[in-house]
């Protein structure tokens, strides 16, 4: 075993860019148009400026060949060349400004739209994700995605009417000359076809390689001091040496599937077919030298909108895969978090019935059933792994109950809508997490940003017991702490969220071994702040500490999920075995 | 613009390279690449040289179209032949760069996960996941995109000067036309230059930006659904997400007037050329073929000049992009190592002399700490909350590094010492253990480099199996979740206990290990401890009273300094600061 950490996980669903997805792009466009009717005109406008150049070009060679050779005529085609430079400066500054914007905003917009998905998804998603992957899709993916349109769709285009402006102006010159370009297109899309074909599973395998990369960093990063204090660094180098090898394989596979770019081979038939064509035309008679100069001008320029797609193509179908991968979670797998329901004021009356959870085909909560009426406080008890944090979070509906029923107030927790639940229970998870903001900010969180009032926050901070060690920080309670608040001692972030989870004023709390890593100097204080704090709410407490337990109104012994009693603490100490054997030194 | 930036500074390691080091930087990644790059460059000058032809061949054509179908058809099919050839070394040159760039950006990549696996923790307290990673992946990543860009555009600036050459050796009045334009062309390009590597190096941040928002509200996620707070938490993000469309689309808009202004530059000069070649050509100074290609030449002439010039503004997204790394890999972490002498064991007595540390510009938690720790005996360590417990078992573990003073073990500068082979022989059981998305018996494995399957069973015999079955109702075999998601935090100081039985290290240091277990539990791992404490120095900050009962000694801390330190019997009787705290604190959980 040695090395132990798998990189990635097996049997993932994979995204595929699908119709289904230009589709999607498409729906999200559709506030743009204004603007990309703004690079749609400025785009010809630019490209029928370009195309007009040659004809300029052509009117002076037949007057300086002609004979007569008149320079005021000259004169004048090259003023129209420079003017065609100054219209084609214009629509340039408006089809690439125009469509830059549209590119952002969609980038924008995508990007809002996959972040609202992962916070509307339920948390058993979020168990399950992997947090490296879903950074790679909200953030490279999405630059992916912009790059898509700038320069991706608007170079695409740009190819498409160099394409076609030539080959009007072909055409207007004599039919027959359209036999190159005909050849030319028809070459083309036939062989950009099978390009597309070849290259779009190479192009989805670099995006998965990244993602993995990303994962496995981030994974390392969020869980560095745990790898320094193993000494597991070369564990953590070697893996990310892999993962990174992956991802330059897919990376060198695709740049050599790119490199074999035969669309482009199609232009030096057009040329072939083309010289010819026009030569046996004028040694026919059917042209003029003027003309087959202009006319293999024209030829000439077709080799820009070759070089454009093969530009284009790889951009645009990178940015493809990545919309596919954003897509993918957002009309992917994770149920959504219901938005409608009951948002009445909670009396706090909590009854469990029959409830059973499972994960991963265990139990983890086995037909659990009771009633707590509102006001009183129900500790959970039982020895770690017994489920006890489950049974706290199903309160509010954090997980859903696989058999079995959560009421709050006599109302099944899946009648609530689930934030107006929440705000209305207080929580304290045994491990806490505290956000990069002040610690005013984290206090605060809980209600709607900009409506605590600062003594409002210090006062549940001193319940707490947290306002001492805050004044004393460098900036009090303007004081921006680092992400998790990992410089914070354990206990000392305990009583932020302790202050935190009663800002809002619950009417329930659910506390979550709260006070565990409080030392004993503080203790005393805590104990206390929590019995004042939870006189008149509803409480359910996790807690490994005698004190707390026995003054709950209720206990609730749990043993691996089921109930293995459930009363007073003199009874259970009366008659049951297990409780005895927890609670007895 | 300012208000643009707000929020947008750079990191404290954050470091400003002149163009000329990050270029020569940069080449040295491609140092080893020689041959490559020799091969590149060959197939490149190849390539350019039949592309340049097909405009001469052309002006043939003309010249030449009397003389004949049969010489027409001859150079149709040097036209063909000389596009498959230059498609031919166009593919090979394409798929040498992908494997230049692949490789360049993988050792990008690696140095810059070395040096961020290298850094002390406390730069990783300061600096964000999200903020390191941008670095590691995302500049990486999009280095790596404007190289390739930069390796096609060198082929385009060949073809420029062949082209030129040509022009030149035609007619040198035409060729000073074209090169009088070259001036304007640089100008512009380098006038765009720093307003474009501004822009750059802000997208950059605000990348990083977008990146740390999305880990942290995603590791916060459960708070935010707790408090019925995802409002909030979105409009954090949707902050930064405008701030970030704002920074990017004034970079776009930027490189959206670069190229036009060069193409109007370009167009401009077409016009004189067709003019004074139309002169020249009626004055019988030019065949009218050699005027015809003038104006071809000039149309491919211009097209790479304006790429590469509008290129350079481009590629100062890359040089921001490799700016950041390098200033990561560059940036030395601040455990100081004054020399590598070998740990191959240790007795464990720990001393510190006047040992002086502080959180980054933060209060001193250590002004002048005096402490002996005999080797293997066990200690608990008491104090309120901010007493500097647990810095202590940090600077001790080398996680962090001390400003001042010195620390010995075994009356060897730990400085002095090997940090990886001292790091190998001191174990750390946190109070938040970190679980590694694996296997259980992985992330017990994960105790010791090179552990293997018998070692878990065997640390887990240890415990005892009774223990450890009533806590982990899941078989080793089965899969948590990265950062421990579904795994009770109980369960995790097991599991981190289990990793010290894997690691054997002569020092242990525990945060309160048995903090969130409940009682039972917790006197099955004190037994085990207690096994696992024989023969080791251990450093224990404790809570409980059992676990100070246990200590061979105790050490009192009381505002970054030792109050008291004695076994416990003694200091009890003592009547001095432990008694004290004693009396108002522990002396409840005796009946408890």
């Amino acid at each position: 075993m040695g090395q132990t950490r798998p990189a990635g996980r097996a049997g993932r669903a994979r995204p595929v860019a699908s119709p289904a997805v230009l589709g999607w792009i498409a729906v999200r466009l559709r506030a743009h148009r204004p603007l990309l009717l703004v690079f749609t005109v400025a785009a010809v406008a630019a490209n029928v400026c370009t195309t007009l150049v040659p004809v300029q070009i052509g009117a002076a060679f037949a007057e300086a060949t002609g004979g007569r050779a008149d320079l005021g005529v000259l004169a004048a085609a090259a003023v129209a060349a420079a003017l065609l430079a100054a219209g084609r400066f214009a629509a340039d500054l408006l089809s690439h400004g125009s469509m830059e914007v549209v590119a952002q905003r969609v980038k924008r917009d995508v990007r809002d739209e996959l972040y609202r998905s992962l916070l509307a998804k339920r948390m058993s998603f979020h168990d399950q994700q992997r947090v490296g992957d879903i950074m790679a899709r909200a953030i490279n993916d999405a630059r992916l995605v912009d790059y898509m349109f700038s320069p991706g769709t608007a170079t695409a285009f740009n190819a498409l009417l160099a394409l076609a402006v030539p080959i009007v102006f072909i055409a207007s010159m004599d039919a027959q000359l359209l036999l190159a370009p005909c050849a030319l297109i028809v070459v083309f899309a036939v062989a950009l076809r099978r390009h597309l074909r070849r290259l779009q599973p190479l192009t989805m395998r670099i995006r998965e390689a990244f993602a993995d990369l990303n994962e496995r960093f981030s994974t390392t990063l969020a869980g560095i001091a745990t790898v320094k204090a193993a000494t597991q660094e070369e564990h953590e180098r070697l893996a990310f040496r892999r993962a990174a090898a992956a991802y330059r394989d897919a990376f060198v596979r695709r740049g050599r599937a790119q490199a074999v770019y035969l669309p482009a081979l199609s232009f030096a038939v057009a040329m072939a077919v083309g010289a010819l064509h026009s030569l046996y035309l004028y040694g026919q008679g059917g042209l003029t030298l003027a003309q087959v100069v202009t006319y293999l001008g024209w030829l000439v320029s077709l080799a820009q909108p070759v070089t454009l797609s093969e530009q284009a193509v790889p951009v645009v179908q990178e940015g493809l895969a990545a919309a596919a991968r954003m897509r993918h979670i957002i009309d992917g797998p994770g149920d959504l978090e219901e938005t409608t329901g009951v948002t009445t004021a909670v009396e706090g009356a909590i009854t469990f019935d029959r409830v059973t959870l499972r994960h991963d085909g265990r139990d983890i909560l086995r037909d659990v059933s009771f009633h707590l009426p509102a006001g009183r406080t129900l500790a959970v008890v039982g020895p770690t792994g017994s489920g006890k944090s489950m049974l706290l979070k199903l309160v509010g509906r954090m997980y859903d109950a696989d058999e079995g029923r959560v009421l709050v107030d006599g109302r099944d927790v899946r009648d609530w809508e689930p934030g107006a639940l929440r705000r209305q229970i207080g929580h304290v998870d045994q491990e806490i997490f505290l956000f990069s903001k002040s610690v005013l900010d984290n206090i605060a969180f809980g209600a709607p940003p900009g409506t605590a009032a600062d003594e409002d926050v210090k006062r549940v901070a001193k319940l707490a017991c947290a306002d001492e060690f805050v004044q004393a920080m460098e900036h009090g309670y303007a004081t921006v702490l680092n992400e998790g608040g990992t410089t914070l001692s354990g206990g000392q972030r305990q009583r932020l969220a302790i202050a935190r989870a009663l800002l809002t004023d619950p009417r329930v709390l659910t506390l979550d071994d709260a006070t565990s890593a409080i030392d004993a100097s503080t203790e005393a204080t805590i104990t206390e702040a929590i019995e004042r704090a939870t006189t008149g709410r509803t409480t359910v407490l996790v807690s490994h500490r005698p004190g707390q337990i026995r003054r709950a109104d209720l206990i609730l012994l749990l043993d691996a999920g089921r109930v293995a009693d459930l009363g007073g603490h003199d009874e259970l100490m009366a008659r049951c075995a297990l409780y005895r054997e927890i609670y007895s030194d | 613009m300012t208000d643009l930036f707000a929020g947008l500074h750079a990191d404290s390691y954050d470091r400003v390279y002149g163009n000329r080091r990050l270029l020569g930087r940069i080449l040295t990644y491609l140092r080893t690449q020689r041959a490559t790059m020799l091969g590149c460059a060959v197939l490149v000058v190849g390539s350019a040289l039949l592309t340049a032809s097909v405009p001469v061949v052309i002006a043939q054509l003309i010249d030449e179209v009397g003389g004949g179908a049969g010489l027409g058809l001859w150079l149709c099919l040097f036209v063909v032949a000389a596009a498959v050839l230059a498609w031919v070394m166009n593919w090979a040159r394409q798929a040498v760069t992908a494997r230049l760039v692949g490789d360049m950006v993988y050792r990008l990549q690696c140095e810059a996960a070395d040096a961020a696996l290298d850094k002390d923790v406390a730069f990783h307290d300061d600096n964000s996941v999200g903020r390191v990673l941008s670095r590691v992946t995302g500049d990486t990543e999009g280095f790596g995109s404007v190289m390739t860009l930069t390796l096609n555009l060198l082929s385009q600036s060949l073809l420029v000067l062949l082209l030129g050459g040509v022009v030149f050796w035609t007619d040198p009045g035409l060729g000073l036309i074209i090169l009088a334009a070259l001036p304007f062309l640089l100008g512009t390009a380098l006038a765009f230059r720093r307003i474009a590597r501004t822009a750059a190096a802000a997208t950059r941040r605000v990348m990083a930006k977008v990146n740390a928002n999305v880990h942290e509200s995603m590791m916060g996620i459960a708070v935010a659904k707790n408090f019925g707070r995802e409002r909030t938490v979105y409009g954090d993000f949707d902050d930064v997400n405008r701030l970030s469309y704002r920074v990017y689309v004034r970079q776009g808009l930027i490189y959206a007037v670069i190229l036009p202004v060069l193409t109007l530059l370009a167009g401009l000069v077409t016009a004189v050329v067709l003019y004074q070649g139309g002169r020249f050509a009626v004055l019988g100074r030019l065949s009218p073929g050699e005027w015809y290609f003038a104006l071809q030449a000039l149309g491919m002439l211009w097209q790479p000049v304006t790429q590469a010039a509008a290129f350079w503004s481009l590629f100062q997204q890359g040089l921001a992009a490799a700016e950041r790394v390098f200033a990561l890999i560059d940036d030395r972490g601040s455990v100081v190592r004054r020399g590598r002498e070998p740990v191959p064991r240790l007795d464990g007595g720990i001393e510190a002399r006047g040992l002086r540390f502080g959180y980054g510009s933060g209060a001193p938690v250590f002004d002048g700490l005096d402490l002996r720790i005999p080797a293997r005996e066990t200690v608990a360590i008491v104090g309120r909350t901010g007493s500097g417990k647990s810095t202590l078992a940090k600077l001790i573990a080398r996680a962090y590094d001390f400003q001042d003073g010195d620390l010995l073990v075994d009356g060897r500068d730990v400085r002095a010492l090997d940090l990886t082979a001292y790091r190998r022989r001191v174990g750390v059981v946190p109070q938040h253990p970190f679980v590694f998305a694996g296997t259980l018996a992985e992330n017990i494995a994960y105790g010791r480099p090179g552990a293997d399957l018998a070692d878990v069973e065997r640390a887990i015999d240890r415990i005892g199996r009774r223990v450890w079955t009533r806590s982990m109702p899941m078989s080793p075999h089965d899969r948590l979740a990265d950062g421990g998601r579904g795994v009770s935090v109980g369960q995790r100081q097991l599991i981190a206990v289990a990793r010290m039985f894997v690691r054997e290290p002569d020092i242990v240091l525990l945060d309160e290990p048995t903090a969130s277990v409940d009682p039972l539990t917790e006197r099955g791992i004190q037994n085990a401890l207690t096994r696992l404490f024989a023969g080791r120095t251990v450093l224990v900050i404790a809570h409980r009273l059992s676990t100070i009962r246990r200590a061979d000694r105790i050490l009192v801390l009381d505002e970054g300094r030792i109050a008291e330190d004695g076994p416990f019997d003694e200091l009890l009787s003592r009547d001095g600061p432990f008694a004290a705290l004693y009396a108002t604190y522990y002396a409840h959980q005796e009946t408890a």
